[in-house]
């Protein structure tokens, strides 16, 4: 469960969002959309803590911290509540595609090397990149890597998965498999998930509830039903008529 | 003309006379290297991170030592670092005998401190390189930042840094030199006394001028050996054509793309 008391996000004297108030039952699948700038990213990014909210409290899990000041051990602890896939994958460069997927286990669980390596295996191979263990990143196309990016945020096993625009980096024939990959994880996992898609497709489809996020503000939240077909705000009803 | 304008006999001979100093210039340099690297990352992190007070007091000490000679850093270190020492003596009781320091440990001070200031420049350029996602990554698995600057921050800098820090070595390398000003032996020093006994200048510095060349080549080696292994990744070849990819779901191609 995530739980978002008061939570606010500025840069300088610009307001990215102020008290924010949202609460995701474990297990949905909770997707955001909206204009680009309207600072999706930013609070799926308060999440794990990339960015520090100005106030607030965010509790994921029963992990709970209050904002601006958070001890480092809280930090880490609700950092490990989550996994994040990133837009531009974000795969560390140095290291092979397994090591990639290891590295998680290996320096944050503490696992033994072999018992580490086994698991991140075992999630390359469900995303079907077991054969380029060895690869670096760097040799990959797009699609491929965030493959990885993804087993790297499955082996976490943390119960919430965060997807920051997990598509919108790939070319276009690219895109199918990854969301082929991304339904098979929503669907199969009781995991919680906070995704941010301009896909709306898809969103409607694997999202069990959908937040129009513009100016800062939750302006509609229900169903994908009620968002795509029925919104009732106006900018939302703009929004979607885009999409059309 | 009984005497030879250059004997290359001497050269020979002075070589092998010279060779007994090695060890002492390569002490300086790889210790120089040791405390100028890992100093050097303290003060780069402390100037990233813009540690309060010790931000500004690192600040000043690196203004300084980039901003003087090395020959009057050695002085410094050689004369100075007595003295704080007696003033040490008398303030807390301590015993230090001044007169029975080796005077190798002036140098290592003087020449460790100098390069720690000017790696610390290359250290912060090379770990300001660093993609940031990659950070991001790192710490939305929940790796502190220890752990984010061991495993990923530190091996990428170092990639960017190693051809910098390699010029750094080599100039450091022929600097040690200059430690004969404060009575320390190197090889420079070495070459002196020779002389000194059998006035046959030009052929021990021509011998000096062939071990510091040589010197130098091998660590082009060296580092090109170290370059070539640290950069695996970016030679890897790119696998084209794109395989294709397994697919263990099938779905319509017509609801993803809007």
């Amino acid at each position: 469960m995530i739980e978002l008391h008061g939570l606010t996000k500025r840069y300088g004297r610009h307001t990215i969002f102020a008290d924010l108030d949202l609460t995701i039952p474990t297990g949905q699948v909770v997707g955001i959309i909206g204009p680009s700038g309207a600072g999706k990213s930013t609070l799926l990014r308060s999440l794990n803590l990339l960015e520090q909210p100005d106030a607030g409290t965010l509790t994921i899990d029963g992990v709970s911290v209050a904002c601006p000041h958070i001890d480092e051990k809280a930090k880490f602890a609700l950092r490990q509540q989550s996994a994040m896939v990133f837009q531009h994958f974000n795969l560390f460069r140095q290291k092979t595609v397994l090591e990639n997927v290891a590295e998680g286990l290996l320096i944050v669980k503490k696992l033994p090397k072999a018992e580490a390596e086994a698991q991140a295996l075992a999630q390359l191979d469900a995303v079907g990149l077991s054969a380029y263990r060895n690869y670096y990143p760097g040799q990959l196309s797009g699609g491929q890597k965030q493959r990885v990016g993804i087993a790297r945020g499955l082996a976490m096993n943390a119960g919430t998965l965060l997807l920051d625009e997990p598509t919108s980096a790939l070319d276009p024939e690219l895109v199918a498999d990854i969301l082929d990959i991304l339904r098979g994880v929503v669907h199969k996992v009781d995991k919680t998930v906070v995704l941010i898609s301009h896909e709306m497709r898809f969103v409607r489809e694997v999202a069990d509830r959908v937040l129009f996020f513009a100016d800062g503000q939750i302006l509609e939240d229900g169903t994908p039903e009620d968002v795509f077909v029925h919104p009732q705000h106006p900018k939302t009803r703009e929004f979607i008529g885009r999409f059309q | 003309m009984g005497k030879k304008l250059i004997d290359p006999h001497v050269i020979l001979t002075d070589l092998g006379a010279l060779m007994s100093a090695l060890p002492t210039t390569l002490i300086i340099t790889l210790i120089a290297t040791i405390v100028g690297l890992l100093l050097g990352l303290l003060l780069a992190v402390i100037k990233r991170n813009q540690v309060p007070v010790v931000h500004q007091v690192t600040a000043v000490i690196v203004s300084f030592v980039r901003g003087t000679p090395l020959i009057v850093q050695l002085y410094l270190s050689f004369y100075g670092i007595p003295i704080l020492l007696q003033y040490l003596n008398g303030w807390y009781g301590t015993h230090f005998n001044v007169n029975a320091i080796n005077p190798l440990w002036f140098v290592l001070i003087a020449f460790g401190l100098h390069e720690a200031a000017y790696d610390s420049e290359f250290i912060r350029a090379a770990l300001n390189a660093v993609d940031t996602g990659e950070i991001e990554a790192a710490s939305s698995l929940g790796m502190t930042r220890w752990q984010t600057y061991r495993r990923i921050i530190i091996p990428e800098a170092f990639v960017v840094a190693l051809p910098t820090l390699g010029n750094a070595f080599i100039g450091l390398m022929k600097n040690t030199s200059l430690a004969f000003v404060v009575s320390v032996v190197d090889m420079t020093a070495k070459g002196q006394i020779v002389a000194g006994s059998n006035y046959r200048y030009f052929e021990v510095y021509i011998a000096l001028a062939i071990i510091y060349w040589a010197l130098t080549i091998i660590t082009e080696r060296l580092l090109a050996i170290i370059e070539r292994a640290i950069t695996q990744y970016q030679r890897s070849e790119r696998l084209t054509p794109v395989p294709t990819l397994h697919r263990w779901r099938t779905f319509s191609r017509g609801i993803e793309h809007d």
